[in-house]
């Protein structure tokens, strides 16, 4: 196993790319040895199809990396899939870009506008522009729509994209 | 290296290293300067078995998704379709509205 990642984010982020099944191929293949579709659905009693699905999911992500040779009896063409850990961190990177990129356009999104709600917790906050258009009447409940101070929701984001900043810079 | 990353925040002796390692001293403290050199660990001096000796620390941080690991952008199906303007939008998204309210309740500020 690569030092600098544990089996807690190995498996997480299994579990985010192809679900229970996909853990449980990635607990088989943690060791780092070469496995074949086939050898994975015998030890994990996940069916072939489903194991290549997965295999296939981690491959798009380059945690999986496959060695390809001819069988001498079939002449078929056999790949052995092994698992590459020491790409998990660029994985987990790439998600917090994306993340972070996000989170600034709504943070700026926040920061532009003023927002009306209705002080009903089920119902949508909206944007100025929105309240005027519907005459300061909630588009869910119908209730009277007043001011909303989002700097909480400012504050939040904007913690979490230093957060996020500090660690990619890292 | 990959000793010194196990050995995570504590860190390990560098005394200590060398003895697991079977080098003699003159070697390991070359290899330990070169690690900082390459900006790969940090030094620090330490009294170990009452002789001065150095804690070789890794700058390497492990892997974490604490930061996201609730962030319902994690395990979206749309997270590459997902842009200002777009369908998905992480300006119209309900669900990452949701999270970003409960990040503001977590942090103790008001939510409606």
């Amino acid at each position: 196993m690569y030092a600098n990642i544990n089996d807690e984010v190995l498996y997480t982020i299994a579990k985010i790319i192809g679900g229970d099944e996909a853990v449980a191929i990635v607990k088989e293949m943690k060791n780092g040895e070469e496995f074949t579709v086939e050898d994975l659905a015998l030890r994990t009693g996940i069916r072939v199809n489903d194991v290549r699905k997965v295999i296939y999911k981690l491959y798009n992500h380059s945690l999986v990396a496959s060695r390809r040779f001819r069988n001498p009896e079939t002449g078929w063409f056999v790949f052995q899939w092994k698992l590459q850990p020491e790409l998990v961190e660029g994985f987990v990177q790439s998600m917090k870009q994306k993340i972070l990129k996000k989170l600034r356009i709504r943070l700026e999104y926040e920061r532009g506008h003023e927002f009306y709600h209705c002080g009903n917790p089920n119902c949508p906050k909206v944007s100025f522009e929105e309240a005027m258009e519907l005459v300061f009447r909630c588009p869910k409940c119908g209730g009277f729509l007043r001011p909303y101070d989002n700097r909480p929701v400012i504050e939040a984001l904007e913690k979490k994209v230093r957060e996020l900043e500090e660690e990619l810079d890292q | 290296m990959r000793m010194i990353i196990e050995a995570g925040e504590e860190g390990i002796f560098q005394s200590e290293l060398w003895k697991r390692l079977g080098i003699n001293s003159r070697e390991g403290s070359r290899l330990s300067l070169r690690f900082e050199r390459r900006g790969l660990i940090r030094r620090e001096r330490a009294l170990y078995k009452g002789r001065w000796t150095y804690r070789l620390i890794s700058k390497r941080k492990n892997v974490s998704l604490r930061s996201i690991a609730d962030c319902p952008c994690l395990l979206c199906d749309d997270i590459d379709k997902c842009y200002e303007g777009g369908t998905v939008s992480p300006i119209s998204c309900e669900r990452l509205t949701e999270w970003i309210l409960l990040l503001a309740k977590r942090d103790g500020m008001r939510s409606p």
